[in-house]
């Protein structure tokens, strides 16, 4: 009895202490499931929710809540039917590794739509039964395209709402319907539109789609985007996108942007800003052009997302000044202690007759660790001066030191305009002074263009997230010598290239257009349109033999240690500039306003033969200052220039050089060739994706894109299918039922011969 | 041990030299593929994906035959009153139990192990089907079908009618399943004073889910054997106690 209650104690005790121990390890569980779940394998092939180190570690420094919106249409098209839940599967991931600082929602556009209309209604309605002022509450008055032409005047509240009440008051009285039940239905949409509309602006914009309805077909208006927000900043969005392979690198470049203490900074230097362009023909003075080819691309899109700081690369507005400027200004935002601003990207645009110390300052920038994109070629269509000027082909000749300086990195930069099978055209409007002047559409060929689809760009690469196709026009192609990039220890990325069928056009500066301005597009390109329409360069269709050229290179990246130019030589000086009548204090030191104050010839006490430009004085920071004794009033002694300092610098690691062969694709005139040429819009993506990458740090860089296989049916014939039905709905159940009963009937075998044995014994 | 595996055989046996399994199994893998082929039409998918077969048809699916295995492992026995016999046997009722549970998995085991011919099948049709993610949920599903059967097992053995039996284990399992559903967690979010987010994680579904995704994570792996455990030596307390 005695063994009995001992033995019924314990066993209520070991039972009790192991439901005990169980559910307190599936409280714990449940309590540090976000913390532990780090720790898990990703059986996906392609990695899908293997987040990179790199986005671990942003999502690790997070500070303060990140919240991440996701808009999705709760109908989903049948082709993006999976999009969805791997969105969702991924935010989820997102959320447990940053430890449930980033946040996300699921919105369904069009139902938070109506619940927002719902509650706004309910707010008016009250709102005008205790006679308050309604005109808060309208909704948002629409603004048609018309009226923004016309220039009418946007409606008042008021009147807005005695439209509304007259439209109500028609249609009830033509339905039978109580008006006021009306005016609430008509204001319930209003709202209802309006919160679509503050999507759009912000940019989230739903996209159509063909769907098969039963045995008609419908468009589906389906939404997915992305809104991230940080604090009281200005959110982030993720437009449209259908593809989860880049969306990590998307999300990361996001979150770094917003959670920044400030806007990047991106120099840029134009290297054919208005003062340093060859003057506009005298006798057809053209109206002045914007201050710059990329202005509309610094004002509207840059300079959204970075604080541009225009440079001049001149004594005084050089890197080095701007880096001072920026190191004494405080950051701004919500951080007080961030750090002092610095650059974050550099960008040299089409660089034209380069003096010897502008190329030392970018090649000291590039070896620094500056992160650099440069816009170069030796040809560039002037838009300058719009349609008027015929588009006039212009030359540029980057200088013999910047061709030095590009090839150091084993670059060369080829002479001619390059052609190609693979390319965009549109039509230009060219004036033409024919009886009088006359807009003509011209077309123009000749933008090289480099697509994922024609396997002439580098997909996979972190700078090519979601870009389909690049287009260079004017460009000349490059060839990266591997020798001298060897000697470099960087390492190069090849972006961009152009196809098998391209060849080379001769440009001669000497060539004149048909109207006498210089070589057009259409003196120019009249070789490309005649081959290309007539299919000359198609040896496939015309039998002929086309002499094609090799692979040229259209974007490249440089990493790693990239080699200083100028290391050991002498620090070359500033170009001075000459002393005019207009300009009584002799020459000055530079342009910029900050610019010191250099010595006038007479203080280099040269009274003799007058020293050679450039080598006045030891010009420059690092210039030693010429000694106080030497002596005006002896002219005999010859003071032998100060011999001046030389380079020195240990390269950085972590240099950065994106190459672009084309100076004319990130320009205006043709980014605003968006709707014409959809590669243009990829063109801007692409720099944005650039400026970004470089400008948000080295984690980006090292977020890699995806490689998602697609499944998908192959060879999935009725027969087969129909196949694939019978095994799993037939044969595998027969199988079974086949096995049991042959189970049964040995079973009844071996138990009549054992009754049988039995009966007989 | 060796008691333990006398039970198991015992049970596969019963099992299988009746219809019963035979039913549930045929039952299944009929009901599955016809969901999963002409119901959600596979066929005229744009991503051909045997996802869907595990979430969501998998879950739901098993709420209603996994109870259908379990509910006679008790029941049968205590309305046939074998089991004053069985545990007046010299062996420990853990072992009893435990057999009789690896015994109700085997047959699920079986069952799951069938559906392989699906993947097999459409691998003939659709390239690029990973493999990796369906072993991951293959696992996941035999892991949280232990916590069903446990929990369908401890149900039975507190009742000696069958009916009863399944009926109580399939509300419980749809609770426990259902619990960690994300429709669900939001909606207790959103009702229930935020608690979706803290109580979801004790639902299997929760768990489960990341198995389907490819996902194998070690406290999914904790969590089921834990709950399967806890659910095993409920149903221990309930055959040993009925002895006090």
């Amino acid at each position: 009895m005695a063994d009995s209650r001992e033995y019924r104690g314990r066993f209520w005790i070991t039972s009790g202490v192991f439901v005990a121990i169980l559910v307190a390890t599936i409280i714990l569980l449940a309590i540090v499931w976000e913390g532990l779940s780090r720790y898990k394998l990703d059986f996906t092939r392609d990695g899908l929710y293997t987040l990179s180190e790199p986005f671990r570690e942003i999502l690790g420094g997070l500070e303060d809540r990140v919240i991440v919106r996701y808009y999705v249409s709760e109908e989903v098209p049948s082709v993006l039917l999976n999009l969805r839940r791997d969105t969702e599967d991924m935010l989820a991931e997102v959320k447990t590794l940053s430890g449930g600082r980033v946040e996300f929602q699921v919105l369904h556009p069009e139902q938070e739509a109506k619940k927002e209309a719902r509650r706004k209604v309910e707010e008016y309605k009250k709102a005008k039964e205790e006679n308050r002022a309604l005109d808060d509450l309208e909704p948002k008055a629409r603004e048609s395209f018309q009226d923004l032409l016309m220039g009418r005047k946007k409606k008042t509240p008021a009147e807005i709402r005695t439209a509304r009440k007259q439209r109500a008051a028609a249609y009830a009285s033509k339905a039978g319907r109580d008006a006021v039940e009306v005016e609430l239905e008509m204001l319930a949409d209003e709202y209802e539109q309006t919160y679509l509309d503050n999507l759009t602006e912000e940019g989230i914009v739903p996209r159509r789609f063909q769907e098969q309805r039963g045995s008609s077909i419908q468009e589906v208006s389906f939404y997915s985007a992305m809104e991230i927000r940080y604090r009281n900043r200005e959110p982030e969005v993720i437009p449209f996108y259908y593809q989860l392979d880049g969306l990590e690198l998307e999300l990361a470049q996001r979150i770094l942007k917003l959670t920044m203490p400030s806007k990047p900074v991106v120099a840029f230097f134009d290297g054919r800003a208005p003062e340093d362009r060859p003057p506009p023909d005298p006798f057809n003075p053209r109206p002045q052009g914007p201050q710059s080819d990329y202005q509309g691309l610094i004002d509207q899109v840059l300079r959204r997302f970075f604080d541009v700081r225009m440079i001049a690369l001149k004594e005084g507005d050089s890197i080095e000044d701007l880096e001072k400027r920026l190191a004494e200004e405080k950051s701004e935002g919500d951080d007080a202690d961030a750090g002092p601003k610095k650059i974050s990207c550099l960008i040299v645009a089409q660089p034209d007759n380069l003096e010897e110390r502008q190329v030392y300052e970018i090649s000291r920038a590039i070896s620094r660790g500056i992160p650099t994109i440069m816009l170069v070629s030796r040809h560039s269509i002037n838009t300058s001066e719009g349609p008027a000027s015929g588009w006039p082909l212009s030359f540029i000749n980057p200088g013999a030191a910047f061709d030095d300086l590009l090839k150091s990195f084993g670059i060369e930069l080829h002479r001619n305009v390059l052609g190609s099978n693979v390319h965009t055209s549109f039509l230009a409007r060219v004036q033409r002074q024919v009886f009088g002047v006359m807009d003509q559409p011209y077309p123009f060929y000749c933008a090289v263009l480099a697509t994922a689809r024609d396997d002439l760009i580098a997909e996979d690469h972190f700078l090519l997230n979601r870009i389909q196709g690049l287009a260079f026009p004017m460009t000349n192609g490059m060839t990266i010598d591997a020798k001298a990039l060897e000697k470099t220890g960087a390492t190069v990325e090849r972006l961009a290239w152009t196809s098998p069928e391209t060849w080379a056009v001769e440009v001669s500066p000497f060539s004149r257009g048909s109207f006498g301005r210089g070589a057009s597009p259409s003196s120019l390109m009249q070789n490309y349109l005649d081959e290309l329409v007539q299919d000359q360069k198609r040896p496939e269709k015309t039998g002929t033999d086309v002499t094609f050229i090799d692979r040229k290179e259209l974007a490249v990246l440089f990493k790693g240690r990239l080699p200083f130019f100028w290391q050991g030589k002498e620090i070359p000086e500033w170009k001075k500039e000459e002393k005019t009548d207009d300009d009584p204090d002799g020459p000055t030191g530079g342009a910029g306003p900050a610019g010191p104050q250099e010595a006038g010839p007479e203080d280099a006490g040269t009274a003799g033969e007058p020293a050679p430009a450039g080598e006045e004085s030891a010009a420059g920071p690092e210039a030693p200052a010429a000694p106080d004794g030497a002596a005006t009033d002896q002219p005999e002694i010859v003071t032998p220039p100060a011999e001046r300092p030389r380079a020195e610098l240990e390269p950085s690691a972590e240099g950065q050089l994106l190459v672009l062969a084309s100076t004319d694709a990130m320009k205006d005139v043709f980014l605003s060739l968006q709707r014409q040429v959809a590669a243009y819009q990829f063109n801007l993506r692409f720099f944005q994706n650039a400026i970004e990458t470089f400008g948000l740090g080295r984690q980006l860089i090292e977020i890699r894109r995806k490689q998602l296989v697609d499944r998908r049916f192959v060879d999935a014939t009725e027969g087969k299918q129909a196949m694939i039905l019978v095994i799993n709905l037939g044969l595998v159940p027969l199988a079974v039922v086949a096995f049991g009963l042959a189970r049964y009937l040995i079973r009844r075998r071996d138990a009549s011969a054992y009754e049988r044995q039995m009966t007989e014994s | 041990m060796g008691n333990l595996l006398n039970i198991y055989r015992r049970e596969c046996a019963a099992y299988f030299n009746s219809p019963i399994a035979y039913i549930v199994i045929v039952a299944f893998l009929v009901f599955m593929s016809f969901l999963f082929f002409l119901f959600f039409g596979f066929f005229s998918q744009p991503d051909p994906d045997v996802r869907p077969y595990f979430d969501p048809l998998l879950p739901f699916v098993s709420i209603i035959f996994i109870p259908a295995i379990t509910m006679r492992l008790w029941s049968e026995e205590k309305k046939q009153g074998t089991i004053e016999l069985l545990m007046t046997l010299p062996m420990k009722s853990w072992e009893v139990v435990l057999g009789k549970f690896f015994a109700a998995y085997s047959v699920l085991a079986v069952m799951l192990l069938l559906t392989i011919t699906i993947p097999l099948s459409i691998s003939w049709v659709v390239d690029g089907l990973d493999w990796k993610a369906i072993t991951s949920m293959y696992i996941g599903a035999l892991l949280i079908s232990a916590i069903y059967v446990a929990l369908g097992s401890f149900v039975s053995s507190m009742t000696e009618n069958q009916i009863v039996a399944y009926l109580v284990a399939v509300v419980l399992t749809a609770i426990l399943c259902l619990a960690g559903f994300p429709r669900v967690i939001e909606w207790a979010n959103d009702n229930l004073w935020g608690i979706g987010e803290y109580f979801g994680k004790f639902g299997t579904f929760f768990h489960y889910q990341y198995f389907v995704r490819g996902l194998f994570n070690l406290v999914d792996v904790v969590y089921a054997l834990s709950v399967t455990a806890l659910f095993l030596i409920l149903n221990n307390v309930a055959v040993e106690g009925r002895k006090f």
